[in-house]
């Protein structure tokens, strides 16, 4: 059963689930457009794979509801399986499997399948069809659990750190891949810790962090929103020549630090406004540099920890 | 009941099977070698050695009576003889490295030093006394004559047939089965079969399919090599035989489904299978009769699930009963199998 586009996809209400005394999730509500790419991401912990495997019906939640195109879980949960694609993190299938008895394996599970010559096709195997699991590479791999999981033509596919452990070159090549379902006008939760990769292929972020949704939207919405477009860093050789620069320039912030950084929207005025004050005030300088926002930036103005590590932001 | 993705799991459990060349020569050869080296081991048909200390005076030493012994005694193939002096003699005979010591005296009377617990020795010394007796001019008063006979099923290895095959498809059900749902979950491969639409009873069922698909061959294999290499051969149903070859292998396939229902370490589940192995072996009197075991572990042994596989095995081999005759035994193994079953049902774990 092919679902109607006005549907939503995925709808997730009040969400919250817990591992013995741990709050895994705490309320998380999102929802996704039919033909969007919504990226959750969030550092390790932060429940990633957790709200994936609840709108997956792996596990059950505490409390709130998944919708999938209208239905849940606890009514129709082979009507849903029938309808949605899934791509588990660190899933591993048989290596003695050849590709192509793969694909049929997965496609016996299902009322209606795609053709399996098509779907090789697709994803670059056919030469690779005979081959055994064993003997492919990483990135052959991926694309394997990947055709898996649209052996079926779902409208929603839920992809779990799908890059997860490639090289770069079987990275790019999933990437691509992905791409090209969204251009196909599925609807594609991405869950992953990978900001580069959420930018590229995401049109809304979800950042989830301890269990809690702390922002979502656009990549440049959020970026404007929470760190500002440009990021300015610089620093003075004597540090206790900063109040001179801080009367001048009132839009800078109280304290000085040496790893200062600044989130900004208009970062190079504001740049060309400081060089311009240094050099009146004939201050030397150490560093001063702009650059870019990234996800990473927003994260740490929204948690105040870094992404990657427990840094504090200034 | 015969779906496409039963049929497909089915397909994925023998590719599995037949792309392992070690769980085949586990499944066939293992239970072969097996029987054809205990079967050659308790099977000799060479008559059994017999070694005599034997001391002569010297002064008889080249004697007609002394002669004509040893030619008699010589002439045995089976019979050894060791001349020592008595000391080196009586020593042999305490560590058991000779049956008995023949001591002539200048007389030419015999004399026999044995040990007089142990049986043999007391066969061996009337065996050789018997020969030189008649040798020597001793009439018999009555004309006897011997028919050596062998009953079907007396042998060890119809003995032991029944008992490997039962050994052998507890072993294959443990660690093939067993050992495959434990890695399967590690790699997270049941986890993600459980986000299709697959019906969680196929995957089990695929699993007992294709056990007893692979017990066809199992069975088939051993009786055939039973056969060839001993002359082995069912003397009951051999339906019957593979009914119950079956019944024990779902069963044994009920308890790997059961006992692999939560672990993800492959480790651990080895030493698990291990100690149950060992258990149901022991109870189960593959190798010797139970008939050794004090009378309330006989009583006990009787409703464990390798016993009763055993157990019917023989009996449809040895003594050609019929599967009516086999009730207590085929309802044992139906029984475990539901309990196994009723039980995974409840503990079994996808992630």
């Amino acid at each position: 059963m092919k679902k109607q586009r006005n549907e939503i996809p995925l709808k997730v209400v009040n969400l919250s689930k817990s591992y013995d005394e741990v709050k895994a999730l705490k309320g998380l509500n999102f929802s996704l457009e039919q033909g969007s790419c919504v990226g959750l991401l969030g550092p390790n912990g932060a429940g990633k794979t957790t709200t994936c495997h609840l709108v997956s019906g792996l596990l059950k939640p505490d409390s709130g509801e998944i919708l999938i195109h209208g239905m849940s879980f606890k009514n129709s949960r082979q009507e849903i399986l029938e309808n949605i694609g899934i791509q588990l993190q660190e899933s591993r299938f048989y290596e003695k499997y050849t590709v192509k008895e793969t694909f049929e394996l997965f496609a016996s599970f299902y009322r209606h399948h795609r053709n399996i010559a098509e779907t090789l096709g697709e994803l670059g195997l056919s030469e690779k069809k005979d081959k055994r699991l064993s003997a492919l590479s990483g990135g052959e791999k991926q694309r394997v659990y990947l055709g898996c999981a649209l052996i079926h033509d779902p409208q929603l596919l839920i992809l779990d750190e799908p890059m997860t452990s490639l090289d770069p070159s079987s990275q790019k090549q999933t990437r691509e891949f992905i791409a090209s379902l969204k251009d196909q006008g599925k609807t594609i939760l991405l869950c992953t810790h990978n900001m580069s990769e959420a930018k590229r292929l995401c049109d809304s972020i979800l950042i989830l962090d301890q269990g809690e949704l702390i922002c979502q939207g656009s990549c440049d919405e959020l970026i404007e929103k929470i760190s500002g477009r440009n990021i300015l860093s610089f620093s003075l050789k004597k540090p206790e020549e900063y109040p001179k620069l801080k009367k001048l320039l009132e839009w800078l912030p109280e304290e000085f630090s040496p790893t200062q950084e600044l989130g900004l929207n208009d970062g190079v005025e504001k740049a060309e406004e400081l060089s311009r004050a240094m050099k009146n005030l004939s201050l030397e300088v150490s560093k001063l540099s702009l650059r870019e926002a990234s996800l990473e930036d927003v994260f740490f103005k929204a948690t105040g920890r870094s992404f990657h590590a427990n840094t504090k932001f200034r | 009941m015969l779906t496409r993705s039963f049929a497909e799991l089915t397909k994925c459990r023998l590719r599995e099977f037949i792309r392992e060349p070690s769980a085949a020569f586990f499944v066939f050869s293992m239970p072969i070698l097996w029987m054809i080296i205990l079967g050659l081991a308790f099977s000799s048909k060479h008559k059994e050695e017999i070694s005599i200390g034997l001391i002569i005076p010297s002064v008889l030493k080249d004697s007609k009576s002394t002669q004509k012994l040893l030619k008699n005694l010589t002439r045995e193939d089976h019979f050894k003889i060791i001349e020592a002096s008595q000391t080196e003699l009586r020593r042999k005979l305490r560590q058991n490295q000779i049956s008995f010591i023949l001591e002539v005296n200048e007389d030419f009377n015999l004399s026999y030093i044995y040990d007089a617990t142990n049986p043999k020795s007391l066969l061996h010394k009337y065996e050789v006394d018997n020969l030189i007796q008649a040798e020597f001019g001793r009439r018999d008063s009555l004309a006897t004559k011997d028919h050596p006979y062998t009953p079907s099923g007396s042998r060890y290895i119809d003995f032991l047939v029944p008992g490997l095959l039962a050994l052998s498809l507890l072993t294959t059900s443990l660690f093939g089965t067993g050992m495959i749902i434990v890695v399967s979950r590690r790699e997270k491969l049941l986890q993600r079969f459980l986000v299709t639409p697959m019906k969680p009873i196929e995957y089990f069922l695929s699993h007992i399919t294709s056990r007893l698909i692979i017990v066809f061959f199992e069975v088939l294999a051993i009786l055939l090599a039973a056969y060839f290499f001993f002359g082995f051969f069912v003397e009951g149903s051999l339906f019957s035989y593979f009914l119950v070859s079956f019944l024990g292998a779902l069963c044994f396939t009920s308890l790997a489904i059961l006992c692999s229902s939560r672990g993800k370490n492959s480790s651990a589940y080895s030493g698990f299978s291990n100690l149950i192995m060992i258990l149901l072996m022991l109870l189960s009197g593959i190798w010797f009769s139970r008939g050794n075991f004090p009378i309330w572990l006989q009583n006990l042994s009787v409703f464990s699930p390798l016993s009763a596989l055993v157990d019917a095995l023989r009996k449809i081999a040895l003594e050609g009963e019929s599967l009516f005759q086999l009730t207590p035994e085929v309802s044992i193994l139906l029984v475990y199998s539901l309990i196994f079953i009723g039980l995974s049902r409840k503990t079994f774990r996808w992630m």
